[in-house]
This record gives C-alpha cells, sequence and structure tokens, in this order.
C-alpha cells in the first residue's frame, strides 16, 4: 500500500453532514474520479476494569481494505495486527476489560480512484449520530511520505481548495525514513475518531 | 464456381421463404390478437377460430421444413469450399468438437493481414529513416553485417560497467539478476526499479516498476513482462523505452549505457520536484514524468519543450 492522509473535512455551519459531502464527490465526479465501491473503518474500545488503576484502553479497529485483519491498538500506540477472530478473544478477557459504552466509531463512505491515487470520503458516526466527514488520500506508487508529501497536499488542494492545508502528517516527524504500513493509516484514523469523541461530549451533534 | 452459382440460388430462395415463414407468423398472431371475421367456406359451411388457426400453424410448419431443407442444403455445400489441402482437415466427421478448420482459415486470414501490414509500415520507414547511428543505418544489409561483432562482450566487461556505474551514481543500485541474456535490475533511490535486458551492452528491453513491486513471478521465475500496476511507472516504462532509442549508439555501447543511466538517475527525486515549466507537482494525477533528454530536467508530459 501506499501513503495515506487521513484529515477532516469541516462541516460548516450552514451545511448539513451529508451535504458536506455532496460538495465534495461533485468536485471528484468534476476531475474526472471513478467510483470504486465502499470503505469503511471502525473501532471499539475496551477499558479495564476499574480495579485496575491507572485506567488502560485497547481499541479494537476494522479497515475494509484488509477485511481479514484486525488491528489491536494501545494507549501507547503498540499495534497487534491480527486475525479478525481476534474479538472472540477479547470478549473472553471481559474480567479485564470491558466494552466501554457507546464507543463504537466509525466512518463510512465511497471510495474513489483517480488515476495512482485512491480517494475515500466517509461519514463519520458515533453510535446512531452523524459527526462529521473524514477524508482519505493514499498515493499508492510511494511508500515513503517524506519523498511524496508535497505532492499530496498539492493533490488534495485540488479537490479541498486551494485554502485547504493539512495538518503536519503525524509520520513526518519521524526522523527515520521507513516505508508506510498499513497500521500507520488505521494510527491516523484512531487520532481522528479521538478527537470526534473529545469534542463529542462538549458540542452538540450535528445532524 | 457451380456450387457457387447453386449457393446463391439456395440462398435467395431461402431468403424468400425466411419471408413467406415471417408473414405468415405475423398472420398468426393478428388472428388470434383480432379474432376472425365469421365466413364461409367454399361448402358454406361456417369457419371457426380452431380451424383457422391449424390453417395458419400448417402453413408456418410448411414454410419452416423448407427453410430447414434449404439451410442443409447451403451448409453442405460450404463445407466443400476449401484452400487447398487443408480441405482434408475439414473431413473430420466430428467438426463440431475440434473446429481445426474454420481456426485455421482463421489464422490463415490473420497471417495475410499482419503480411500486409509489415510490407506497408517497411515501406513507410525505409521513406522516414533516421540516421540514429553513426556509420550504420542506411541500407539494413549493412548494419546486419556489422551488428554480431558489436555483441561479442564479454561477461567481464558487463561486469566492470555494471561496477564502474555504481561508483558513478549514488542513488542507482545495479544488480546482475540473470547471465544470458543478460538482465540487470536497477534501483534508482527508493523510487523505482529497472529491468534491463541487455544484448551486448545495448539496451534491447526497459521495464519500470515500483520500488516495491515484485521482480519474481510466483513460481519464482524472473518476471520481464508484467507492466507496473501504476499508472505513473506505466507512463515511464514508455519514455524509458523512448530514451534508450535515444541514447542508442552501437559504436560506442558504453557511452550509451552511462547515457541512458544518467537520464534514469533523474527519477530518483520523482515524487518530490516540480515540473520545470508549471512549477507543479501533479498534472493529469500524475508526477513529472519526462525528462529532457539533454539536460535531464523534469516536465510533466504535456509540458515538455
Ligand atoms: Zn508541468
Amino acid at each position: 500500500m501506499g501513503v495515506t492522509c487521513v484529515t477532516q473535512w469541516p462541516v460548516t455551519e450552514n451545511r448539513t453532514v451529508p451535504q458536506a459531502v455532496e460538495v465534495l464527490t461533485k468536485r471528484l465526479d468534476a476531475l474526472g474520479a471513478s467510483k470504486s465501491g465502499n470503505f469503511g473503518v471502525d473501532c471499539e474500545t475496551y477499558q479495564s476494569v476499574p480495579t485496575n488503576v491507572p485506567l488502560k484502553y485497547i481499541h479494537v479497529m476494522h479497515n475494509k481494505e484488509q477485511p481479514y485483519t484486525c488491528y489491536a491498538v494501545t494507549d501507547n500506540r503498540t499495534c497487534l495486527v491480527c486475525e479478525n477472530s481476534f474479538e472472540a478473544i477479547m470478549h473472553r478477557l471481559n474480567g479485564f476489560y470491558v466494552p466501554k459504552k457507546t464507543a463504537r466509531i466509525e466512518s463510512k463512505g465511497t471510495r474513489y480512484e483517480m488515476g495512482d491515487f485512491i480517494i475515500k470520503i466517509g461519514i463519520v458516526s458515533l453510535g446512531p449520530h452523524a459527526r462529521g466527514v473524514l477524508v482519505e488520500v493514499e498515493y499508492t506508487p510511494c511508500v515513503i511520505i517524506q519523498d511524496c508529501w508535497p505532492l499530496m497536499v498539492e493533490f488534495m488542494q485540488g479537490f479541498m481548495g486551494a485554502q485547504y492545508t493539512p495538518n503536519t502528517h503525524p509520520m513526518l516527524a519521524n526522523k527515520q525514513e521507513v516505508p508506510f504500513n498499513a497500521e500507520d493509516t488505521v494510527f491516523q484514523y484512531l487520532e481522528q475518531f479521538e478527537n470526534f469523541v473529545k469534542r463529542g461530549s462538549s458540542t452538540a451533534t450535528v445532524r | 464456381m457451380a456450387t457457387a452459382l447453386e449457393n446463391a440460388n439456395l440462398l435467395s430462395r431461402a431468403i424468400l421463404t425466411t419471408q413467406k415463414l415471417r408473414i405468415s407468423v405475423s398472420k398468426t398472431f393478428n388472428h388470434m390478437k383480432d379474432g376472425i371475421k365469421v365466413s364461409q367456406d367454399e361448402h358454406g359451411a361456417p369457419k371457426s377460430f380452431a380451424s383457422q388457426l391449424q390453417e395458419d400453424l400448417f402453413l408456418i410448419n410448411e414454410s419452416f421444413i423448407e427453410l430447414e431443407k434449404l439451410t442443409m442444403a447451403v451448409r453442405r455445400q460450404r463445407e466443400a469450399e476449401t484452400i487447398g489441402n487443408t480441405g482434408a482437415l475439414s473431413m473430420d466427421p466430428v467438426t463440431d468438437k475440434t473446429p481445426l478448420y474454420p481456426k485455421a482459415l482463421e489464422t490463415y486470414k490473420w497471417a495475410t493481414r499482419l503480411r500486409e501490414h509489415s510490407a506497408h509500415s517497411q515501406a513507410f520507414l525505409n521513406n522516414s529513416s533516421i540516421k540514429r547511428s553513426s556509420g550504420s543505418g542506411g541500407s539494413p544489409a549493412k548494419r546486419r553485417k556489422t551488428a554480431p561483432t558489436n555483441l561479442n562482450i564479454s561477461t567481464q566487461a558487463v561486469d566492470n560497467l555494471v561496477m564502474n556505474v555504481n561508483r558513478q551514481f549514488h542513488d542507482v543500485k545495479i544488480t546482475k539478476i540473470q547471465l544470458n541474456p543478460t538482465v540487470l535490475q536497477v534501483y534508482v533511490s527508493r523510487t523505482l526499479q529497472a529491468i534491463i535486458v541487455l544484448r551486448g551492452l545495448l539496451i534491447e528491453r526497459v521495464l519500470i516498476r515500483a520500488h516495491h513491486e515484485n521482480t519474481l513471478n510466483d513460481d519464482g521465475t524472473l518476471d520481464l513482462w508484467t507492466a507496473s500496476k501504476y499508472e505513473v511507472f506505466q507512463k515511464i516504462t514508455e519514455h524509458a523505452t523512448a530514451a534508450s532509442l535515444r541514447y542508442y549508439l552501437p559504436t560506442m555501447q558504453d557511452l550509451s549505457f552511462r547515457s541512458f543511466m544518467h537520464w534514469l538517475n533523474s527519477f530518483s527525486k520523482l515524487f518530490s520536484t516540480p515540473c520545470r515549466l508549471c512549477g507543479k507537482y501533479i498534472k493529469d494525477n500524475l508526477p513529472p514524468t519526462w525528462r529532457c533528454f539533454r539536460t535531464v530536467e523534469p516536465y510533466h508530459e504535456c509540458c515538455r519543450p
């Protein structure tokens, strides 16, 4: 897999979440992107039982791009990549870790292709509520983010608007220039999801 | 000739019969749709709907049987038509199972077309021959005479060249992965890999793939044919093939190879160098894939000078 960048597409005051998605999909259509199915990334958080202090979390995540794989991420971003059946093990551990209530969050939507780029526009929902929009852009021929970051920014500005500047990519801070892998995408989603959860407790839900 | 005439006859009769069949079918349908007027036959008895339908169906059946007979006759004639000795193939009683003869005819047609095509292209290319290399060129006979002597290059020479190029370009790593014919694998920084097939020291074929794409087939053999799955490297493969012709110098093979490597080396920062003309990284979803043959400056394919 290539280099990915997961970023938030702001839902402005006067728009609903589906309307915000429509703005993007219309632009992609106009640029000649072709639809190539659906995608989904979900995350379920398990919390250590209160007798265990301090509280620890395990995030169990799936990416439809790797349908048979399950990612279990701890707080310090240790990632266990394993078979899907891992979830059954988590249920067995319910003496130590229990699913956090209403903490299943996911981003689901349409996958587009444009040359060597893959664009995924997903609606983020926490429980029954749509919370916002996440855009994932993947540049498939390159696996080193330091090599193609300006190119990706230029591409994203191409359809998200020239004023759009993505946050500095977490992988860019990494001094060692290591090849990108699937966990790096999952980490980015987790970080965005955590932002949504944090914000979700303070602001009213956007529908 | 006689069979052909007979055939034409049969065919025109078959067409007539088909028309007849269609007329009677549509008449039947009309009768069924609209019903029939109560009329009297010659003996004065009223004609019933059932008897009318029976009559119609009888007509259809009749024309159908006739048409079938005609078709059989025509087919038998066609199979008798053969080209030379290949006719023996069509005598195979189980033609339906082994369509050898129709396949042979198809192949023959293809071959004829291919020959015509190559004759045309040869005539065309002769008119616009480019003197790409000093000395040879001009007459093809002369080129054929000189070429083999140039190709007697020892493996030692290839190894020396590989070593020198490795030393000359920091971002390029060449390894010899097959001996005969010589196949080189070239990694250009961490951006791409090139599979180069050599004849002597001349480049016979170049294939560009992503750095992380496979070089071997699933069964472990060397894969010299599968193109990259990425558009950007398919495009660069095209340009690389053009470059290998551009730098083609049969009399100075060493220089030819080094020039090509110099060109290829310019892709080491493919994803992070903007186009010289428009200053952008991306155009038509591709980075600048074209390189000036003299200065090796990067351009988009549509921006090139
Ligand atoms: Zn350009």
